[in-house]
């Protein structure tokens, strides 16, 4: 058979379809069993990276036809040269710090506010989630329309109403509140999934703790520091590091919301999609990439303790 | 034996349907990139009522022809980035409506099919085209066209006539009657705002700041091709736009914000494109609005934009002949007449004898402004443009354009309080790199 000899070459392909022993039938099924998740991975994880990672290595051309240039660290060290990354890097990490501290101790508040009986309860916790669960577009253009300087209701409260202030403000599209509007949009977005989380560890510490915990007369603050946050410790520590993830790349809340708030993801998509630096995008994304990764192997490390 | 066949044949399905998926994913195997009778059309007309009649007109082309058109509406300002996104992924639609200076942009990088577009421009006369938006569209050397222009819009100040008239006030037609009328409604404790002009990044800046700066005689680049954009007439431009800001809504604002403010009563002025002639028509304020379409300094300026229909450069033959037909059909004068009474008044013809015909003007909006509609649209001969002087093309306008240089320069000026001459640095500075790269 024609097969038979073209396998003869190759004595790995050999044994996989010609077992002689035991192991080796197992070993054939195990490559088998793994063969989707490897496939799946190296299509849309593995090779997506590799191919970044030569973008940032060429110079690319904007006709398809034409082949990139290839040009080194170029891309890399026009990045880290230019002052506009570092500027870019630094509006990052305040809305990063500031948006997953923000997002999961209003989580926090809010879970444990939730977590006592009342009615209507089910409802309350429903409610909650609305920011999450809501499309990000629709929501964008209503806090636009919110805070619009001559339409908007918050500026009709501050100024017309109490008197706070004396002109409004155009609090999306300036650039001096434009970053802390972006904040305050992402902390009230994202704080239901620190909710969500926090809340479903609460309800599976056991009772028996805080009743042990009554009887040697301890109060409401003293169970809450000595028995839930103790408990609560990894739930919030993961949260954490997943909304640093997420938050320092934020594209599309940051994006659609409003033009002045320049993190480096955005910056990203600006050097690769307007000014047509692919190569550079790549760049920067790959720096990213290595900012985050050392940064997430230093947290697990040293916060989590894994 | 037969088990071995049979696992052999499940790898195959499998790494078969891991791999056909994404082969379409990556634009390989995608039915749409040979298949001749279909073709892909991206507007700018984004608005869902405009969409319906561009939709409409496509159907109506395939039953005619049997060509499947897909249409495509991309936002004006996401333009850029979506199509250096399909150039990367080799997925450029056949037709595009877009501004001269995308299509200058594309022509140079060699993407877009002069001869078919030159077919299209004879088949309709070449003299009925009026002769602004031909020279607009044409290759740097002169030698044909890269698309088919299609139709214009002509920008200027409107104004409140009315409040104008009794505060005895002139037309806001040079920079001194603009200043003064500025100062003169300004009055935002009550929410009144003298003038919207574009302060923000995008497009709107710098369509409002060309025609200030080309009637100071103030150019980005002079006939040589040289960039001249850090001259004293630009910084005279720039401090007077840092003055006249102080009469705006507070913080950054654009089209949208004119819009709004002047159909509510509460802005005197608003730079507009001739689009806003069907909502001052619906809002009853014909007769309250004056539209000061030219502006004068040290010389006059009028500024607009020509759009055109581009056929992109393809290998393969029946598409284009598609492409060259749907065009074609558009440009045809019930067609045509259709497409222009989307945004009646707004979208100007390009060809005499739709301006002139009986056809073209039996429409509401136009009828109301009457012969002003005509003098409207031949304004389109006189636009005045970065990118082009002294009939000569400068392509890198566009990619200056499409990184909103000069509408960042002048946010930074006005939002942060920079210094005029530090901004038009900052823009200089910017251009240059965009030119020696």
């Amino acid at each position: 058979m024609g097969a038979e000899s073209k396998t003869d070459e190759l004595p790995f392909f050999k044994s996989l379809f010609n077992p002689e022993t035991k192991s080796q039938k197992e070993a054939r099924l195990g490559y088998f069993l793994i063969f989707p998740t490897v496939a799946l991975v190296t299509g849309v994880i593995l090779y997506p990276i590799l191919y970044n990672l030569w973008l940032s290595l060429t110079k690319v051309s904007l006709g398809p036809s034409q082949g990139g240039e290839f040009v080194g660290l170029a891309n890399y060290i026009d990045v880290v040269s230019d002052p506009q990354f570092w500027g870019a890097m630094g509006t990052t990490l305040i809305y990063t710090v500031t948006t997953v501290a923000g997002a999961t101790l209003l989580g926090l508040a809010v879970a444990l506010l939730l977590n006592r009986e009342f009615i209507g309860r089910a409802l309350a916790r429903g409610v909650v989630l609305l920011p999450y669960v809501v499309p990000i577009i629709s929501i964008v253009f209503a806090w636009k329309y919110l805070f619009n300087p001559v339409f908007g209701m918050a500026n009709f409260v501050l100024v017309d109403v109490l008197h706070l202030l004396e002109n409004p403000v155009n609090w999306v599209e300036s650039p001096q509140y434009a970053l802390w509007m972006a904040i305050f949009f992402e902390i009230w977005r994202a704080f239901p999934f620190a909710f969500l989380m926090i809340i479903a560890k609460l309800q599976s510490i056991p009772k028996t703790y805080y009743e042990a915990a009554e009887i040697d007369g301890a109060n409401w603050w003293q169970k809450t520091l000595k028995i839930t946050l103790p408990q609560l410790k990894f739930v919030i520590a993961s949260l954490a590091l997943l909304r640093w993830i997420w938050n320092f790349n934020k594209f599309s809340e940051v994006y659609l919301l409003s033009k002045q708030v320049n993190v480096v993801s955005v910056y990203a998509y600006e050097k690769a999609f307007s000014a047509y630096q692919h190569g550079q995008g790549a760049a920067i994304s790959a720096t990213l990439f290595l900012i985050l990764i050392s940064f997430v192997l230093l947290y697990v490390k040293k916060v989590l303790k894994w | 034996m037969k088990k071995r066949w049979l696992v052999t044949l499940m790898v195959m399905t499998l790494v078969l349907s891991l791999t056909v998926p994404s082969a379409a994913f990556f634009g390989f195997g995608d039915d749409d990139e040979d298949e001749p009778t279909k073709i892909t059309y991206w507007t700018t007309q984004v608005e869902s009522s405009r969409l319906e009649v561009i939709k409409g007109l496509a159907k109506k082309f395939t039953e005619e022809t049997g060509i499947e058109v897909k249409v495509v509406p991309v936002e004006e300002n996401d333009f850029s980035t979506k199509l250096s996104a399909a150039q990367a992924g080799n997925k450029l639609p056949q037709v595009m409506e877009m501004g001269v200076q995308k299509i200058l942009r594309l022509g140079n990088a060699g993407l877009l099919d002069i001869e078919a577009a030159g077919d299209v421009i004879n088949s309709y006369g070449r003299d009925d085209f009026y002769q602004g938006p031909l020279e607009m569209t044409q290759v740097a050397n002169g030698d044909g066209n890269y698309a088919v222009p299609f139709h214009g819009w002509v920008q200027g100040i409107w104004y409140r006539e009315d409040w104008f008239e009794e505060a005895g006030l002139e037309a806001p037609t040079n920079w001194e009657n603009i200043l003064k009328a500025a100062k003169h409604f300004h009055k935002p404790d009550q929410k009144q705002y003298g003038i919207i002009f574009g302060t923000k990044k995008d497009a709107y800046a710098r369509q409002t700041f060309t025609q200030f700066a080309l009637s100071n005689d103030a150019r980005v680049f002079n006939e040589e091709g040289e960039l001249v954009y850090n001259s004293p007439e630009m910084l005279e431009t720039y401090k007077y736009l840092k003055d006249l800001a102080n009469y705006t809504q507070p913080g950054p604002e654009t089209w949208r914000d004119g819009r709004n403010l002047f159909l509510n009563d509460q802005v005197a002025m608003m730079f507009y494109s001739t689009y806003i002639m069907s909502d001052l028509v619906g809002e009853n304020m014909v007769e309250k609005t004056g539209f000061a379409s030219k502006m004068e300094h040290s010389s006059a300026a009028t500024f607009g934009q020509v759009v055109g229909l581009s056929i992109t450069s393809t290998n393969s033959d029946a598409k284009e002949e598609a492409a060259k037909k749907f065009v074609k059909f558009l440009h045809d004068k019930k067609n045509y007449i259709e497409f222009l009474h989307m945004a009646p008044g707004g979208m100007n013809p390009v060809r005499k004898s739709i301006a002139q015909s009986k056809e073209y003007k039996d429409n509401k909006t136009i009828s109301v402004y009457g012969d002003k509609a005509t003098e409207i649209a031949s304004g389109l001969d006189n636009i005045g443009k970065f990118g082009f002087v002294g009939g000569k093309v400068f392509p890198k306008m566009g990619d200056i354009g499409a990184r909103y240089v000069i509408g960042d320069s002048i946010n930074q000026m006005t939002e942060r309080d920079w210094e005029a001459q530090k901004a038009l640095d900052y823009a200089t500075n910017k251009m240059k790199e965009i030119v020696n790269e």
